[in-house]
């Protein structure tokens, strides 16, 4: 048994997979569509593409003044925490708000805000520059805004490990919430940083995709055609509980969170290291807080972002960690790479298998690059009750969590 | 001016248009010292009358109709001294 699980008792997403949980989960389980486009937003950037949250518009989810005082960042995570806390079966009208906080991962706060009023202070000067740019941007104004929708006074935070992020904040939920800092957290991660000058820094990194001629299958985790991912927006928020509490409310939670590793590679900014160190130290810390044994995992949701460098060393690490086989997927196949926020709905995504035994598959993979691993195609009922999901990160941030039905 | 003001408050910053009355104080129709600010801009950009800072925090205790008086005696001065 593990020291600290902590039960998931809410899951809130909002992806380009759809808007709710049910929407999102249904299409990345049954891996029938990818959601990359090309974007006309970003007509400055060649073969741009991203996966867009579709026909998200904050104002039509939330109070208008609310709506235009927030960034889409923030909009997000606020919807994406709505549902959870419903999901839940919790009031926030009936909560100890000092009880409850918020722990969620952003990796660079309100860029769409930054580069507009970047372009005032250009075009017309500083005067011009809105007094909402901060308030706006700042990447903590998430758990601020959040925590005065729902009258959460209890410790509040954002953590960065860019594209770890999301694992790291629950991981973070979960120890604060088994030291007593909380009877209630809500956790997990938000991103909206499909804007130009992020895109085109991406881009001269040569991390995205060019598959324009293609959209559909620019993402395409551990296929041997992959060229680079696919830049995506959204929020997952997951309400975690003790689970003696969530009992007692007569609540099943829908997964637990049972272990959780993270390490620094301490090795370049932006390339992982060769041998997979980090991942590894993670992986096995991950599964010493969980008292589990690599045998004990039945699947594993992979960081698998379609780049060529990441997909090949982490299939390599997953193969040698994991040798009985346990079926590997990627659901970035479907979302496209939410960068901050992939860890935190790749998390609800795996407690949602775990609930309903079945493994969502990987998409666009027709010529897998990696032999050695069961990678499958078609979503696959599968029996089995503990489950990991990777996160890595520019910056050598690795993130592990293990999550378990039971 | 009220209806042009008004227009500002809810169309620009979304005000909820029952609570942009002209006995309504600015504060309790959602103009905090944020959204002071944008006005200040709002209404130089749309009204072309220009307040300094200092003009503009002390317009903050005002209501929706004092600021549009005011507003109206910026524009009446403005066409005196711009023939």
């Amino acid at each position: 048994m593990s020291r600290s699980r902590a039960a998931i008792t809410g899951v809130g997403l909002l992806t380009p997979a759809g808007i709710g949980t049910k929407a999102s989960w249904e299409t990345v389980r049954n891996g029938t569509k990818t959601m990359a486009a090309v974007d006309p937003s970003l007509w400055q950037i060649p073969a741009a593409l991203s996966c867009r949250v579709p026909g998200f518009d904050g104002e039509a989810f939330l109070d208008p003044v609310l709506a235009r005082r927030t960034d889409r960042f923030t909009q997000f995570a606020l919807v994406a925490a709505r549902e959870a806390v419903a999901d839940a079966g919790l009031d926030p009208a009936d909560w100890d708000g000092a009880r409850v906080g918020v722990v969620l991962g952003n990796t660079a706060g309100g860029m769409e805000t930054v580069e507009e009023q970047c372009s005032i202070l250009e075009k017309e000067g500083a005067r011009y520059v809105s007094p909402l740019l901060l308030p706006k941007m700042l990447p903590n104004m998430v758990a601020g805004q959040l925590s005065t929708l729902l009258g959460a006074t209890g410790p509040g935070m954002v953590v960065a490990t860019a594209c770890s992020s999301g694992t790291t904040a629950i991981g973070v939920a979960r120890d604060l919430l088994a030291a007593d800092r909380y009877d209630i957290v809500l956790t997990g991660a938000t991103e909206a940083l499909v804007t130009p000058a992020i895109i085109a820094g991406f881009a001269r990194l040569g991390a995205l995709s060019h598959r324009d001629h293609d959209p559909a299958g620019s993402s395409r985790p551990f296929d041997r055609g992959r060229d680079g991912f696919v830049c995506a927006e959204g929020a997952g928020v997951l309400v975690l509980e003790r689970e003696a509490d969530a009992r007692a409310r007569g609540v099943t939670p829908h997964a637990f969170v049972t272990g959780f590793g993270a390490s620094s590679d301490a090795h370049h900014v932006t390339r992982p290291h060769p041998d997979g160190q980090g991942t590894q130290a993670a992986i096995n810390a991950a599964l010493r807080d969980a008292d589990a044994i690599p045998e004990d995992i039945g699947y594993v949701n992979a960081h698998g972002t379609s780049t060529p460098v990441n997909d090949r060393l982490e299939a390599a690490l997953l193969a040698k960690n994991l040798p009985h086989g346990p079926p590997i997927s990627s659901t970035k196949g479907v979302t496209g790479h939410l960068l901050g926020a992939a860890g935190a709905i790749e998390a609800a995504f795996t407690a949602l298998a775990l609930r309903e035994q079945v493994v969502p598959p990987n998409v666009n993979l027709t010529d897998p690059e990696p032999a050695d691993l069961k990678l499958p195609t078609f979503p696959e009922r599968h029996s089995f009750d503990l489950a990991l999901s990777l996160s890595a990160a520019f910056g050598g941030q690795n993130a592990v969590l293990a999550i378990a039905r039971h | 001016m009220f209806a042009e003001l008004k227009t500002l408050l809810v169309q620009n910053l979304k005000l909820d248009e029952r609570m942009v009355m002209p006995e309504s104080l600015l504060e309790d129709a959602g103009i905090d010292s944020l959204a002071l600010v944008e006005l200040g801009l709002l209404v130089e950009q749309h009204l072309g009358i220009t307040f300094t800072e200092e003009e503009l925090v002390r317009t903050a205790s005002l209501t929706v109709g004092q600021f549009s008086d005011l507003l109206a005696a910026r524009r009446q001065k403005l066409q005196e001294v711009t023939p």
